[in-house]
Formats: structure tokens, sequence, C-alpha cells
């Protein structure tokens, strides 16, 4: 049969034949499942560092599921590969759907892709915007000033920090003191944080 | 133990001053030189405050800060460590005047030191939220120190749970240090 084919709007090339292996994977999932994937997966996206335990955390998880680990994996590279081609050719929520939709995705399955996609890319959007670095690590230094050039004695307690920040690649060190009564302080709040947060 | 007259003569200009309130307000100013070594004319102010030429002022600074630098450099906190830094022979009320003005602002003037003394760039202050993203919770730090100005840091569930337990291990050094 002749006539055109469309191309897909998140990539020119013709999508293999495992994409659409893949998308009849993701329909016999059950929601619980397949959000689970997607969840990791858009964890990723939002943040590559995450990259390096990625592999056993699929497989544990595909153990735990009882899912073929094989199967899981490759669903993953094919959603990544859609993901990051719409990211980059700048679609619109329908023009994705409508590729999910013709790989042979479900349209819920489709619906939540999309909508997770989207939400994401308006995440790394302010991202960039506000010029967000990630915390990759800290380090730390407690001392007390026993003297200085203007004081015989001091007895002054100070922290000092060291934030090991990335964006883009590219690492850089904060530096920071903080008086006794600062740190109790930063302490507090951040323990106000992570109640916020919920975990 | 006494100090060499000459230092102090000096202070004698103060004697000059209109009233007590004028002697600590110079005191302070000459503190506040001496701990951020800023670029005031203090003895320009000396000069036009006490009507003195630039000799005296001269001397009056340089007797002032031979005190002030002995005094707050070896903590002097009580009556007897600051009578001390005099020499015996000095003018009593005019001395009894500086004592209890030191005394006054002893504290401050060691907080101003430490504030002052070296160190990294300063945390100045921060703030904080929480966006619940689609995915995980992110915690954004904002940051303000005294060398870079605001930063923004992103943190997931998991690193602000490292971070805090790197706090907390901080807090115990602390108590076990200052028990």
């Amino acid at each position: 049969m002749t006539g055109e084919t469309t191309s897909l709007h998140f990539s020119d090339a013709h999508p293999p034949t495992q994409f659409y292996v893949d998308a009849k994977f993701a329909n016999s999932l059950n929601n619980q499942q397949y959000e689970d994937i997607l969840s990791r997966l858009f964890a990723f996206t939002h943040n590559p560092d995450l990259g390096s335990d990625l592999g056993s955390n699929l497989q544990h998880y595909c153990l735990t599921e009882s899912l073929p680990v094989s199967s899981v994996k490759d669903l993953f590279k094919t959603l990544l590969i859609v993901a990051r081609g719409a990211t980059k050719n700048k679609l619109t929520g329908g023009q994705l759907y409508s590729d999910l939709q013709r790989l042979g995705l479900d349209a819920g399955r489709a619906n939540l892709f999309c909508q997770t996609w989207k939400d994401q890319s308006e995440v790394s959007d302010q991202f960039s915007k506000l010029d967000l670095k990630r915390l990759v690590d800290l380090e730390w230094k407690f001392g007390v000033t026993a003297a200085s050039s203007e004081l015989h004695r001091v007895g002054n307690c100070y922290i000092q920090l060291k934030m090991v920040v990335t964006k883009d690649s590219k690492r850089e060190s904060v530096l920071m003191e903080l008086s006794l009564p600062q740190f109790y302080t930063f302490m507090h709040e951040m323990e106000t944080a992570k109640l916020e947060m919920g975990t | 133990m006494g100090s060499d007259l000459d230092d102090y003569d000096g202070l004698l200009h103060l004697l000059k001053a209109a009233s007590k309130k004028t002697v600590i307000e110079i005191l302070n100013k000459v503190a506040s030189q001496l701990l951020r070594s800023g670029d005031d004319d203090v003895v320009g102010f000396l000069r036009s405050c006490l009507d003195i030429d630039a000799d005296e002022s001269a001397a009056l600074f340089h007797s002032l800060t031979i005190l002030l630098r002995k005094v707050i450099y070896s903590g002097c906190a009580n009556y007897d460590a600051i009578n001390a830094a005099f020499p015996s022979e000095f003018h009593k009320s005019l001395k009894e005047l500086l004592i209890k003005s030191i005394l006054d602002n002893h504290n401050a003037w060691k907080s101003q030191a430490i504030d002052e003394q070296v160190s990294l760039p300063r945390l100045k202050d921060f703030s904080w939220e929480v966006r619940k993203n689609v995915v995980a919770p992110s915690c954004v730090l904002h940051l303000n120190t005294s060398d870079r100005g605001s930063l923004n840091v992103e943190m997931s569930a998991e690193s602000l749970d490292t971070m805090l337990d790197s706090l907390a291990k901080i807090r115990d050094q602390i108590s076990s240090v200052t028990q």
C-alpha cells in the first residue's frame, strides 16, 4: 500500500518495530506499575545523576512485581527516547499524544505520559530560569576561634559548610561560614522543610 | 604595671571635650576604626570635635589606639584590668571616665572584633520552599552569602535527608565540645 507515512512528531526517523512492542507491553501493565515506571523515568530526566542506580533499581522493581526485566528496560529506553524527542522538538501535548497513540499506546496511558511530561517540562523551565543548582555533596568543619589578631582570647564557635553543587554537569563549591545561632536556625528550618516534604 | 606616660599624654586633649558624651563618642569612633580599619577620617573628626590642631589630634589618636588596642586585645572586662592599663600618675577623673566608658562598651567591641575576624564568606540569610513536583517533591534553598550573593540550590528528599544527617553530626560535635 502506497501513501505517505506521515512521520511522527518526536522524531524524523521511522520508529523501530521495538517501539510498538514496547507500547503493547506498556498496555499490559496495571495502572500502578505503569505509573511507577513513569515516575522513575521522569525522575531520571530531571536528575540524570540518578542514572548510576537506575539499572539496579529497575531490576529490583521487576523482581518485586514479577515483571520481565528486559521488557521493562526496553520500555524504559523507548519512553526515554520519546520524552527526549518531544522535549527537543518542543512538541505540544497534543502532538505527543498523537504520536503515542500511533505507536499503539492506550489512550489512558498516552494521556498520563503527556501530562507527566508536560508537568516535568515546566519544572525544568523553572529550573533554568531560576538558575537552580543541584546539591550533590556537603562537607563541613566545626571550629572554635582560639585567638585573633584583635583578641587574645576569643572562644567563638563557627561552622564552615562547603556545598558542592552542579548545573549542566558543571560542579562548583560554595563555601560559607555560620555562627552557632545561625547553624541552629538553619538546622531547624531544614527539619521543617523535611516535614513539609512529607517523606 | 603602668605604662609609659608619654604614650598616654595625647589622652589629655580629651579634657577639652564639651561633655562626657563627646568623650564616649570619640572612644567609639576610634574603636570602630581600629576594628574595621575603615576609611573614616577619625583624626579630622577629633580636630573639629575638640577644636585642636593637627599635631594634637594625631597625638590623641595615637594614645587612644594604644589604650583601646590593649584593653580590647587583653579582654579587660573589669575595673582592675582596665585600671592597670593606665600609668599610675594619670589624670584621675579622666581615667575614671575612660574606665567607665570602656566597661560599658567592652562587649560591643568584642562582638565587633569577632564579626570582623578572618573567616570564610558568611551566610547572610536564607529561605526555602518545598515544591511538590510531579515526580518527587524537592526543596529549593535560597542562600545569600557575603561573597557571591544569592544562590538557589535544589535538593531531592534524599539529599535533604543526607544533609540533615550531617547537620545532626555537627550538632553532636558542638554539644560534646561545649559541655
